[in-house]
Parts: structure tokens; C-alpha cells; sequence
């Protein structure tokens, strides 16, 4: 299966910063029911990262374990894992056709940041 | 917003984007400031908005006797929808615990009862939601204890189980604001408009004007040469004394030569016409001039009763040829038309088909 992560790991922690909101996909690999936490896996240049997270938002959730999904939520970070993910909305995307969601998603973030390079521009420009 | 940067409301009618429902990001319909003018209708970069489109996940539900309230999320925000129960849903509750699912008697036949429970059964799936679904909701903003919200006119879920639609939404919302909301109003202004064209149609809106308010049958160019003035004198109050005079025609061939162009373009339209060429210029005013109202009404009567009239009635060129004959040469297609729709108004003559008139 062709690994998506839209964003690297170390971009999640850009994500405070520029959105609040961040896109994530990848494989879920493994599901803690009563901690509400699920770690999903990506291979993103031949290195596999890991997101963690925090499923309190969407239960009751039904994993499929190696499926993939796709995650709409608020960074966080809490108690022990530096960057956590907390769920808003949690949905299996086998059968989407990844190329085309993956393209509207980069294009979603390049108009926010378009928009956002522009606010900042019009800001120096008043001072 | 700032009250001198806003649109005054008249103008909002312009843009067509507030007629809209506007799909904008929930991001978007969160920050967009409120308008001073107004309450409840946001501003998103001038362009004035009251009603908005959302297609989004449901993250939480409160359900209460009268309506739902469903937190709706995008990808770029959530926002909380108030969604309206139908009758149909507040009844439901209690048929539900009443009715057992009879059997249908005849298995072809139609019956409407069972039909009709299919049918309340599809439309409440279609509006009761549980979190993880997908609603899509149109409807006004509105601002309730601090927090804003969209009443939904209409709602319903979206069955989009490989998520094409979320898909299309997001490409064809980023579509609209390159194409259509980042982009600011124009709006063409009024005033000071030298423009020929412009200044040509006010002058025959002006004599059109007063020749129906003052039921005037006929005229000369003199008569209404006076009404153009004002166009004329605005003209010069907008050029301030900086201006230094230059040599062309003087206000005066200005005026004449406005008039001369507004008086052809009336001919042209059929509402005025000149019953001879001669010196002084006197032109009718086509549906005034009884004589030839009469004149037409009287040929139309006489060759209704002929046989080669009678089932299909006159054509209009027949008419028109004849009126030409009997009246002025002068008379053209445009002012016979509006002739016969004065007749008809009245009931002196009926159309039997297109182009074709008779009298009773």
C-alpha cells in the first residue's frame, strides 16, 4: 500500500504554530482501548514515523488493525508523549483514492498558506 | 468592521455572493467580523454574507424536543448547527412504540400506508445523525450568547463512504474563493459619468419620462429641448474652474446635438414618429395620436371581414402597408407595434397568432 503522511513528524510540531487543525494519515498499528490511544504508522522516504493518537473524542471506535485512516484533529501534547493528536474525526480510508485526496489536502494547505504569507506581508508593510 | 470601510448596506443587493449561499471554510465563517450596520450579516474581505453552505463531519450531538444541535466540522473548524425536527420526527417517537409493522396484504399491490411509514422512515435517516457522519447544511448565521451558529433551512447526511464528495467539496471551495470571495466587489459608480453612451440613454429616459407623465399627443424638438439642460449643467459643475476652456462645440451643439440623437433613438424604438417631413419639426407621440390609433382600428375592421382575413386575421406588414396608404409614410414597424399593444390593451382588436390581428 503507498504510504501517505501528509505532513512529516517534524512538521507536528510546526502544527501549533500554523493550524490548528492538522490532516494525518497512515496505518493504524496498534489500539489501547482504555488509555484512548491508537499509533498510527507511515513510511515516508524509507523511514517509518509514528503518530499517537488520542481517541477519548471518537469512541466507541472500532479499529481495524492495518487499515488506513485518517485522522482531522488539534495537536496536543500531554502527559509523557510529547505530541499527541487529539481526535476530532477518525475515518477508514480504504477504498478513497489516496492521489486525489492527497492533492486536495495540499491544496487546502497551500491557500492557508498563501493566505497566511500574505496577512504577514500586509503586516509589515502597515508598520 | 470598521463602519467607513463597509458597504453601506443599500449597495449589499449588488454583490451577488449575499444572495448566495457561501461556501466558505468554518474557519472562515468563525472570524468574519459582524457588521456595524446590521445585525447578523458578516462581512468576509467587503463582500457582505448572511447565508452559508457547509459540508462536514459531525463531532457532537444535543438532541432536544424541538431540534437538533450538530457540531459540524470541515477540516478547518467546527461550528454547532441548529437543525429544526420536522413534524414528522417530533410524531414518530411515540408511533413507534404504537405501530407494528403489518403485514402487506397483497404483495404487488400499493399501498400507501406502508409506503407512506418507507417514506418517514428515509426522510428521518436522513436527519437523524450520529457522530462520524457526514451533514451537509445550508442556512443563515447567527450569533447566539457570544457563539456563532448556522439555523439550517435545510440539511440532510451524505452517504460518501469513499469520501468523493469531501474530496470535491474541498477542490471546488478553494475554486470559489480564487474565483469568486478573495476577489474584492467592484461596483460601477453613478456619478460623474461623461460617457456618451450614458449620458445618450438619460436624455431619452428624461423626454420618455415626460412625455407619459404629461400625456403629451405631439410636440417639436423646441418644446423638450429645455428638459436636457440638467444633464448638461451637472456636466459643468463637475469640472471645476481648473479646467481651462477649450476650443469645440459649445454647450449649446451640445445640447442640440444630444437631443437631435435622443429624439432618432426614440423614433427608432416606435415611440415617437413624424406624420410629415417637413420644416418645422413635429413629431407625434405614437400610442397619443388617436388618428392613427382610429386609422388602424378602421383597416383591421375592414379587412377582418373579408374572406382572405377572416379565420387568420391581418398581418401586421398587411397593416402596416395599409396605415403607410392611408395615414403618413413615416409610420415604421417598431411604432405599429406599439399601436396594435394599444388597441389590444383596450380590446379594440385580438391577436388570433403571432403577428396577427382581427377585431370582433
Amino acid at each position: 500500500m503507498r504510504p501517505i503522511i501528509f505532513n512529516g513528524k517534524s512538521s507536528l510540531e510546526h502544527c501549533r504554530k500554523e493550524f490548528q487543525y492538522e490532516h494525518l494519515a497512515g496505518g493504524l498499528t496498534c489500539y489501547e482501548q482504555d488509555m484512548s490511544r491508537a499509533t498510527l504508522t507511515a513510511q515516508h522516504a524509507s523511514k517509518e514515523h509514528h503518530v499517537v493518537i488520542n481517541t477519548s473524542l471518537v469512541e466507541p471506535f472500532h479499529p481495524i488493525i492495518g487499515a488506513q485512516y485518517l485522522v482531522l484533529g488539534e495537536t496536543d501534547s500531554t502527559d509523557g508523549v510529547d505530541m499527541m493528536v487529539r481526535a476530532r474525526v477518525l475515518n477508514c480510508i480504504d477504498g478513497v483514492n489516496i492521489p486525489r485526496l492527497q492533492k486536495a489536502i495540499t491544496e487546502q494547505r497551500r491557500f492557508f498558506k498563501e493566505r497566511e504569507s500574505h496577512r504577514d506581508d500586509a503586516v509589515h508593510n502597515a508598520t | 468592521m470598521d463602519p467607513v470601510e463597509e458597504l453601506p448596506s443599500m449597495l449589499w443587493g449588488l454583490d451577488p455572493i449575499f444572495s448566495a449561499f457561501a461556501r466558505l471554510h468554518i474557519r472562515d465563517i468563525l472570524l468574519m467580523p459582524e457588521s456595524c450596520q446590521v445585525p447578523d450579516i458578516y462581512f468576509y474581505k467587503s463582500h457582505p454574507i448572511y447565508k452559508v453552505d457547509v459540508l462536514g463531519t459531525v463531532v457532537y450531538k444535543q438532541e432536544r424536543e424541538d431540534f437538533y444541535s450538530y457540531g459540524v466540522d470541515d477540516g478547518t473548524g467546527v461550528i454547532s448547527c441548529l437543525c429544526w425536527k420536522d413534524d414528522l420526527m417530533k410524531v414518530q417517537v411515540d408511533s413507534d412504540k404504537r405501530e407494528k409493522e403489518p403485514h402487506d396484504d397483497d404483495q404487488g399491490a400499493f399501498n400507501p400506508a406502508a409506503e407512506l411509514r418507507k417514506l418517514k422512515r428515509t426522510q428521518q435517516s436522513r436527519c437523524r445523525l450520529e457522530i462520524g457522519e457526514l451533514l451537509r447544511v445550508r442556512g443563515p448565521v447567527k450569533t447566539y450568547r457570544q457563539q456563532r451558529e448556522i439555523t439550517a433551512y435545510a440539511y440532510y447526511k451524505v452517504d460518501d463512504p469513499v469520501m468523493a464528495a469531501q474530496i470535491e467539496w474541498m477542490t471546488d471551495v478553494l475554486q470559489l474563493y480564487r474565483q469568486f470571495y478573495n476577489k474584492p466587489l467592484h461596483l460601477e459608480s453613478d456619478t460623474a459619468c461623461h460617457s456618451p453612451v450614458s449620458s445618450l440613454s438619460r436624455a431619452t429616459n428624461i423626454i420618455k419620462d415626460f412625455l407619459q407623465q404629461k400625456l403629451v399627443s405631439k410636440f417639436t424638438p423646441y418644446d423638450v429641448q429645455d428638459l436636457l439642460q440638467p444633464l448638461f449643467l451637472r456636466g459643468t459643475e463637475a469640472a471645476p474652474a481648473h479646467q481651462e476652456p477649450v476650443a469645440g462645440p459649445s454647450a449649446c451643439q451640445q445640447l442640440h446635438h444630444l437631443l437631435k440623437e435622443a429624439l432618432q433613438v426614440l423614433q427608432d424604438e416606435g415611440l415617437v414618429y413624424r406624420r410629415l417631413k417637413s420644416q418645422d419639426e413635429v413629431y407625434f407621440v405614437t400610442v397619443q395620436d388617436k388618428d392613427l390609433l382610429m386609422a388602424a382600428k378602421d383597416i383591421i375592421r375592414e379587412d377582418s371581414k373579408r374572406e382572405k382575413f377572416g379565420e387568420k386575421g391581418c398581418h401586421v406588414l398587411h397593416i402596416l402597408s395599409a396605415v403607410r396608404q392611408r395615414h403618413s409614410l413615416n409610420v415604421s414597424k417598431a411604432a405599429l407595434e406599439l399601436v396594435l399593444q394599444a388597441l389590444e390593451c383596450n380590446s379594440d382588436i385580438v391577436s388570433t397568432r403571432h403577428d396577427h390581428y382581427t377585431t370582433f
